[in-house]
């Protein structure tokens, strides 16, 4: 090959932000010109995660057409890792369907929040992204986030301006909802905006001290639901609580199924997550509770908050899909188990379970409601 | 493995190292030590030489990578219920499992009680940490029997830690014998050392599908005992599960082709090698990269270095 196939530099290096951006190069070599088109500098990962920051950064220069990616709609999709959105969508219907029950549902505010929540997750992900890739995180853990910068698909300056993108919408979408109730809208504005900055860019390195779980419980549960109750009715509410501890039981489980997941490089690079600072039976039994967590937290659901037939569906189906999960969980043996590889997605796959059970509830409601009006008890 | 034109002859140890008045433990390392290639005692010996180390040092490193990396032949044995090292019996079968282990544990200490005799403690404290990650490495490898959901990127780790570790510690402790702690300095030959004992791996795994294996290695023995090694999964990659479930059951080489395909198996075994000749290309931009930062007196020991990959890979005789 005529043009150079890696080009390592030191951290002082000036080149060093632009080509963790992805940023072209044009290596000084005329013979370069004979590649035709632009290099794509992907960083290469090492497999000594205890140096976890280099001193040399090594690149590897591909030519952009020599890239396999599929196409860019599909890219920007999964770089939005939409698995991930069940995480900001089951909890904001849940309480819309809670505000619907209770008379004080208001469609544009709904929207405007779902919209914001929605862009802020997305943003916080992109953000995610970036970051683990500029840090050099990237290079010793190939487990969690889209993977789209690492394989070239994506320059990481795209990602980050596409996350400046969500959350720009994010402040747009929830700026009315603040104006709407200021004193509440300002505590709940910054409190997410505390949680987003720790989970995009690890700003308080709750990650690495054992308590992102907890942070992650708190974010994606009471703090969603209870906040986005309070901005739509302007009141508190205990079963939005309730809501939230089923949803932020979800992001529990699936952070540490993450966390999990990556023990061995974790372990080895000297971060003290939760799985690492509990070892790996630990880790094991730790899941069960988080199912269990989920679990009972929908039986609550079911009984004292939304005590209706069809409710039951919820703690049932997720009774039932946790099985395959626990399972898995049950089965490893090893750190690097092959089965050790995607424990988070079935994380995710058991709150999916979870939202078409509620929404199969919701529907089974609606459609008595429907047939009571239509026909009589 | 010669070298260059001056190659020190090494003895890896004398019958002061291990306690007289134990005749069976010396028997048992007459057996283990004889036959062996001594690759890396050559490549230390080597490195050290062009370094500028003192031969008494360069015979304590010697000795200490033979030891570590015996100790972890007599255990590795016995783990893998091998009955054959070097074409005679294994330890373990000869001497008990009882005695293998102790064996092997003993090399171990007497490495600490020779590097501590030398007393640097920043060598006591590296080879300390090697040894315990291969000890991890084995660990978690025998984890991994009849593991068939096993991913390249996760052996890639086990491997890195059982045989990397070794390749490392031949290409680093040399330096900081000399009392050169540079970090990146230290990167750098980390990241090739992870490299050279990648290579050799996945070399190594070749000769379990018959692939250069000059030396007559038993075939498809990691299958057959249910571990898929690292061609093993990059050749069922993509394959469906009633492909998948079958070839992992083959008792031979040919049946394993006729399951997965000849021609599937040898487009695999070509992009095998082309995903290893980048690693190896990797490797020489990384001892571009360590050129500046040897001292003058340092620079010939990318000789040696430049000459790995072709008998660690290729198995090509330098």
């Amino acid at each position: 090959m005529s043009f150079p196939k890696f080009l390592t530099v030191k951290s002082g290096d000036a080149r060093l932000a632009d080509l963790l951006d992805g940023r072209p190069v044009v290596p000084a070599d005329s013979a370069t010109s004979s590649v035709g088109g632009e290099l794509r500098p992907l960083l290469i990962s090492t497999l000594n995660p205890e140096n976890l920051i280099p001193t040399d950064w090594t690149f590897e220069l591909v030519p952009v057409g020599n890239l396999k990616r599929p196409p860019m709609l599909l890219v920007w999709i999964k770089a939005l890792r939409p698995e991930t959105l069940v995480l900001s969508i089951a909890p904001m219907l849940a309480i819309a369907s809670l505000l619907i029950r209770e008379g004080v549902f208001d469609a544009g505010l709904t929207l405007q929040a779902l919209i914001g929540v929605l862009a802020l997750h997305a943003a916080i992900g992109l953000f995610n992204d970036y970051h683990d890739h500029v840090s050099g995180w990237d290079r010793i853990s190939e487990h969690g986030g889209a993977r789209v910068i690492a394989r070239g698909w994506l320059r990481a300056v795209d990602v980050k301006r596409g996350a400046w993108t969500a959350f720009g919408l994010a402040v747009l979408a929830g700026l009315p909802l603040v104006v709407t109730r200021f004193s509440v809208g300002v505590v709940i504005a910054l409190l997410a905006l505390l949680a987003s900055l720790e989970f995009a860019v690890s700003r308080f390195g709750l990650k690495y001290k054992g308590f992102h779980e907890i942070a992650a419980w708190f974010m994606f549960g009471p703090l969603l639901t209870g906040g986005f109750y309070w901005a739509v009715a302007g009141r508190f509410e205990w079963a939005a609580l309730f809501y939230g501890a089923l949803y932020g039981s979800f992001a529990l489980l699936i952070l540490h199924l993450k966390n999990f997941e990556r023990i061995l490089v974790d372990g080895r690079a000297g971060f003290r997550t939760w799985p690492v600072r509990a070892g790996f039976d630990a880790s094991k039994t730790f899941a069960y509770f988080c199912v269990a967590l989920v679990v009972l937290s929908a039986i609550a659901i079911s009984a004292l908050v939304d005590p209706i037939p069809e409710r039951t569906l919820l703690p049932a189906v997720l009774i039932l899909a946790s099985r395959t999960l626990i399972g898995r969980v049950k089965g490893l043996e090893s750190p690097v188990a092959g089965k050790m590889r995607g424990l988070a997605r079935e994380g995710y796959a058991l709150a999916w379970w979870g939202l078409l059970a509620f929404l199969l509830g919701e529907f089974v409601r609606t459609f008595e409601s429907w047939y009571m009006g239509w026909f009589g008890a | 493995m010669q070298h260059g034109a001056r190659t020190m002859s090494i003895k890896i140890y004398s019958s002061s190292d291990f306690p007289s008045y134990l005749p069976k433990l010396n028997l048992l390392y007459d057996d283990l030590f004889k036959d062996g290639k001594g690759f890396r005692s050559k490549l230390v010996g080597g490195l050290g030489e062009r370094i500028g180390l003192d031969e008494k040092v360069i015979q304590l490193l010697a000795q200490t990578i033979e030891f570590i990396h015996n100790a972890s032949l007599l255990h590795d044995d016995l783990i893998d219920r091998s009955v054959l090292r070097r074409g005679k019996p294994a330890a373990w079968t000869k001497y008990t499992p009882e005695y293998a282990v102790l064996a092997g544990d003993y090399l171990l200490a007497r490495v600490m009680v020779n590097l501590s005799g030398h007393g640097n403690v920043q060598l006591i404290q590296y080879t300390a940490e090697v040894i315990s990650d291969l000890l991890e490495g084995e660990w978690i490898q025998d984890s991994l029997v009849k593991d068939f959901s096993i991913k390249l990127e996760d052996l890639n780790r086990v491997h890195n830690l059982k045989t990397g570790s070794l390749f490392k510690w031949c290409i680093r402790a040399p330096f900081i014998a000399k009392e050169r702690y540079s970090s990146e300095l230290h990167q750098h030959l980390e990241e090739c050392g992870t490299a050279l004992g990648l290579l050799f791996q996945r070399s190594d795994d070749l000769l379990d599908f018959d692939i250069r294996n000059d030396e007559g290695k038993a075939v498809l023995g990691d299958l057959k005992s249910g571990y898929l090694n690292s061609f093993a999964v990059w050749v069922l990659r993509g394959l469906s599960d009633a492909v998948f479930a079958k070839a992992i059951q083959a008792q031979a080489l040919g049946e394993f082709k006729a399951i997965v395909g000849e021609r599937h198996f040898e487009m695999r075994a070509a992009e095998f090698d082309a995903e290893n000749n980048r690693v190896i290309e990797l490797y020489f931009h990384r001892l571009q990269e360590l050129e500046p930062l040897l001292q003058d007196g340092e620079r010939k020991v990318l000789e040696i270095l430049k000459q790995l990959p072709q008998p660690l890979y290729w198995r090509k005789k330098p």
